[in-house]
């Protein structure tokens, strides 16, 4: 694919070598401006029960114009494409795109799958899945039939997807929830989960992974850095009921892991995961998002996940505003430095699922800022973007490369909303874009890893997966506090390591594999 | 009113004044504190109340838990909802369906639930007159609860039939149960639609709903709330309950006497009582930390561990409000036990005691003052724990009144008071009695 114009090789700078960039302001001012209303249209996820789950938002680069994109799930109501057309640094706004009409669609995730480089839609149905194929400026068509791809008849309601060792196509993971054909469901009748392995430039009939459980997110990750991802699905105990639990499968052969192999049996009324390094030892830890409590769980490493301590402040049980006493019910979960101090901060959907007397009717979204002390502290109320109306879907992404994460939020039975980030005095920030030549354009699998000044490293996996049935393909943001420089480290899909490389900051730089291990750093004009 | 009667009348009310001293007694219940309803209403209101069909599988009627013969609780400190067999400390165990865990907080009774002045249901208030809110109410479904519903009670009545554990059942047990287990409530395709058809299936009740409610005669299906309707109207009326001697008292027709006198000095003066067990319903509707000891499973839906129930914070997210609850009522409080928020204290005397310590007797309950029908239970009933029922938390919340110290004497005064609230009328099971049949033709609890 061609690149715009506006880009130009950047010659990496010497070790040592000062960059100047404006001091940062030490005490930032987190706020947000709400642009949902200039939408062209209003957006929102509809429908009966088979729209009480899902209503994810797949956000991607779609004209390569490096401006966000994305396609919003509707469910009963239309599914829609809406192309970013904010001016760098300026006010965020869309524009509605054509795209091939698809009904009860649940959630979205991008990805290339043909290695074209330009990205391609997954999109969950409570029906027939489809792949949307992407052709550049934003125009999509159905998957070529030669493709093999079986969309099946599932109800599905989550995703991930990988890059196996010697595949140049993806393997996709689709996630199912309740068998709408078992006369004795709904309860205790959670469908099977499928994988579709490819062959060649094509893919295989597809296989179940037994048992399924309800899997409302998944999420392919090499969370113990050994080199071999592994599968972790977040399942439903609304509908399991009795003998569901977290799971975690390997991969090939598909083996799910054991109480006798050290992974604990966990139950939970999982919606969503989010998964990132925030403790500093690039192992990632994970929220589970659920009902009352969401967990965060620690990677002690060894495949150890330790439930952190409640202190920690992000388990987020009971709303925050509001005079509603009664258990939250989070769905999508995402973490991103949102005032570019250097630390990760956690957001996650809240809503309830439709009628549930037990849990909060008017459930506020959370935003948890980390502390200095690695503590959390709910500002979803002082920067607005604390609603209550049922959200499910959502994503942090730059939306107008001012380098301040901005946020999508897709709700059930009310209007999606966009927040655009507004921070003064945030920190330095840095977005990479990893690209590689030819299959796997986008690096999944990749670790991308930051290294600052003071020695702190930030770790970055490239995954498709997780959230609520939303996934974002965007360059990995990093806030970066007062650094103004950074070296960085790049381990490709198969663990080729890169050098270190000392980089620009304040700016989205494309990342790809050079000679040997070093890299290219292709900087963004914006 | 005759002369006589009317002099009669003048000379009790200074007898009273006299005898009470600055008593500040309320004013006297009477009809105009009571919504009325034609008895074609109140009798149809009143088969349903007896009758199972109401309950996803069949098997419990709202007066199971709220009967006469235990002044319209049920005589436990936590109910045994649906899956249980039998009335009262009898109640036992279905083994075919048994239940998952015992109901929350103890039953409340009826009395006066109808009278105009009861503005705050359940122990926590999550049914409430609410002018903050746009429709004047609070009620668990917030802008999503429908409309028809002719009053606070009634509205009240449209959600222990949604209760897993109080009457619709679990999982796919039943076609209700299914509903509300996946959150659908409202609507034609709703729990409340659905029992709402099974009712309307009954001829009987189909004939008696187009007598009482000339919408329904003109062709209007029957919803949940003309069933809630009538229910309301039947509690308003036969749980009435002001004719007990403290009645005659606030009528000025005859004055308490003796101990009965001295408790309500006691009641209403050092022991300060009335403060919020006031009005003639003896209660502010307000919210007030007691330190009641926390049995049973909690406050807690089955994806929490704890076993806390911290009451009204629950509802308002306001956290002055942990572990506050109603004031309840204590009309026939000699017939309601067992006591507090979760029916700790089975004997009123050991309650009061326990009342008056301001969250210091905790240290000393002892589980045994509960009756509990057996029954397995995955959360363990007596759990004072930090991590399950939180004593310590209880104990400080309800430390922030100051403890009264009262002697024997002065015990025995304000229990002879209590007993001044029981109503004739109480005691016979209210004013019309248990219905042999219902139109199902379900056993009625007898």
């Amino acid at each position: 694919m061609t690149h715009p114009g506006a880009r130009r090789l950047w010659m990496a700078l010497a070790a040592g070598q000062a960059i100047a960039l404006p001091a940062c302001a030490q005490a930032e001012d987190i706020s947000f401006a709400n642009r949902s209303a200039d939408l062209p249209v209003q957006q929102s996820y509809e429908g009966g029960w088979n729209h009480f789950v899902g209503g994810g938002v797949a956000v991607l680069d779609c004209n390569d114009d490096g401006l966000p994109d994305f396609y919003a799930a509707g469910g009963s109501a239309p599914s829609r494409l809406m192309v970013n057309t904010s001016a760098s640094g300026g006010a965020i706004t869309f524009a509605q795109s054509d795209v091939p009409e698809l009904t009860e669609v649940t959630g979205a995730y991008p990805l290339d799958i043909d290695g074209d480089g330009a990205l391609d839609l997954a999109i969950l149905r409570d029906g027939a899945n489809a792949i949307l194929r992407g052709t550049g400026a934003c125009h999509f068509e159905p998957a070529p039939a030669d493709w093999g791809f079986d969309g099946g008849a599932e109800w599905t309601t989550s995703f991930a997807a990988t890059f196996e060792p010697g595949q140049d196509w993806p393997t996709l993971i689709f996630g199912n929830y309740v068998d709408h054909s078992n006369p004795n469901g709904p309860f205790e009748t959670c469908d099977r989960n499928y994988v579709m392995r490819p062959e060649g430039r094509a893919f295989a009939p597809r296989t179940a992974i037994e048992p399924g459980f309800c899997a409302l997110s998944m999420l392919v990750s090499d969370w113990q850095r050994n080199g071999t991802p592994d599968l972790r699905i977040s399942n439903d105990r609304q509908y399991y009921v009795r003998n569901g639990r977290e799971q975690m499968w390997r991969l090939n052969p598909l083996s799910e892991y054991t109480e006798a192999q050290g992974w604990p049996t966990m139950k939970l009324w999982g919606m969503g995961i989010a998964s990132r390094d925030i403790t500093g030892d690039g192992l990632p830890e994970v929220v589970l998002t659920s009902m009352g409590d969401q967990p965060l769980q620690i990677n002690k490493g060894g495949g150890v996940m330790q439930n952190a301590p409640y202190a920690i402040g992000t388990y987020a049980t009971t709303p925050y505003i509001g005079d509603d006493g009664r258990p939250s019910t989070g769905w999508h979960a995402q973490f991103g430095d949102i005032d570019n101090d250097g630390r990760d901060d956690l957001f996650i959907a809240k809503g309830n699922v439709d009628q549930m007397p037990s849990n909060a009717i008017h459930d506020p979204n959370n935003l948890l800022v980390q502390q200095r002390d690695g503590s959390f502290v709910e500002m979803g109320a002082i920067t607005g973007v604390g609603t209550g109306e049922r959200s499910r879907g959502a994503a942090l992404a730059d939306l107008n490369r001012d380098g301040l994460l901005d946020l999508l939020v897709i709700n059930r039975r009310a209007p999606m909303e966009i927040w655009q980030n507004t921070t003064t005095g945030a920190g330095h920030w840095l977005a990479v874009d990893l690209r590689q030549p030819g299959a796997n354009s986008r690096a999944v699998g990749a670790f991308v890893e930051l290294r600052l000044p003071d020695g702190s490293v930030q770790t970055r996996e490239i995954t498709v997966g997780g959230g609520h049935a939303s996934g974002q393909a965007v360059p990995q943001h990093f806030g970066l506090g007062n650094a103004d420089t950074a070296q960085l480290r790049v381990i490709w899909p198969g663990g080729a390591a890169s050098d270190w490389t000392l980089v620009p900051v304040g700016q989205t730089l494309r990342v790809s594999p050079a000679k040997g291990t070093s890299l290219t750093v292709e900087e963004t004009l914006q | 009113m005759s002369r006589t009667a009317v002099l009669a009348a003048l000379l009790a009310l200074s007898g009273a004044a006299a005898a009470a001293g600055d008593l500040a007694l309320p004013a006297p219940l009477g009809d105009a504190d009571f919504p009325a309803h034609p008895m074609a209403e109140v009798e149809l209101g009143q088969l349903l109340f007896w009758d199972a069909e109401l309950s996803g599988n069949r098997n419990i009627a709202c007066a199971t838990c709220h009967h006469p013969r235990f002044g319209t609780s049920d005589g436990l400190s936590l109910g045994m909802g649906e899956g249980g067999i039998g009335l009262g400390p009898q109640r036992r165990v279905d083994p075919a369906n048994a239940p998952e865990q015992r109901i929350p907080r103890n039953a409340p009774a009826l009395w006066n639930v109808g009278a105009n002045g009861f503005t705050v249901m359940f122990a926590d208030g999550r049914i409430e007159r609410d002018p903050t809110r746009a429709t004047g109410f609070r009620t668990p479904l917030e802008d999503e609860m429908v409309s028809g519903f002719a009053s606070l009670l009634s509205a009240q009545t449209m959600f222990p039939v949604l209760s897993p554990d109080e009457m619709a059942g679990h999982y796919h047990e039943n076609e209700i149960s299914a509903l509300v287990r996946q959150g659908r409530i409202t609507g034609p395709d709703g729990a409340w639609a659905g029992i709402a058809a099974r009712i309307a299936a009954i001829p009987d009740y189909a004939q008696r709903f187009a007598a009482v409610y000339p919408e329904i005669a003109a062709g209007r299906q029957i919803g949940f709330t003309d069933i809630s309707n009538a229910i309301a109207a039947y509690m308003t009326f036969d749980f009435r309950s002001d004719s007990a001697p403290f009645d005659a008292a606030l009528r000025g027709e005859t004055p308490l006497e003796g101990a009965a006198q001295t408790g309500a000095e006691l009641f209403y003066g050092k022991a300060g009582c009335g403060t919020c067990h006031s009005g003639p319903l003896l209660s502010d509707m307000q919210f007030h930390a007691m330190g009641d000891p926390q049995i049973g499973p909690g406050k807690s839906e089955r994806f929490e561990a704890h076993q806390r129930d911290i009451g009204r914070k629950r509802v308002s997210n306001r956290p002055e409000d942990a572990y506050a609850f109603r004031t309840p009522s204590l009309r026939n409080v000699t017939l309601t036990g067992p006591y507090g928020h979760a029916g700790a204290i089975a004997d009123l005397r050991a309650y009061l005691r326990h009342h008056l310590s301001a969250g210091a007797g905790l240290q000393g309950y002892s589980v045994s003052q509960s009756v509990l029908p057996e029954m397995a239970v995955t959360k363990a009933d007596f759990a004072p724990g930090d991590e399950a029922s939180n004593f310590a938390a209880i104990a400080a919340a309800g430390a922030a009144r100051s403890p009264m110290t009262l002697d024997e004497a002065e015990i025995d005064a304000l229990m002879a008071f209590l007993a001044s609230l029981e109503d004739p009328v109480a005691r016979q099971g209210g004013h019309m009695g248990i219905p042999a049949t219902v139109p199902s033709g379900l056993p009625v609890e007898q």
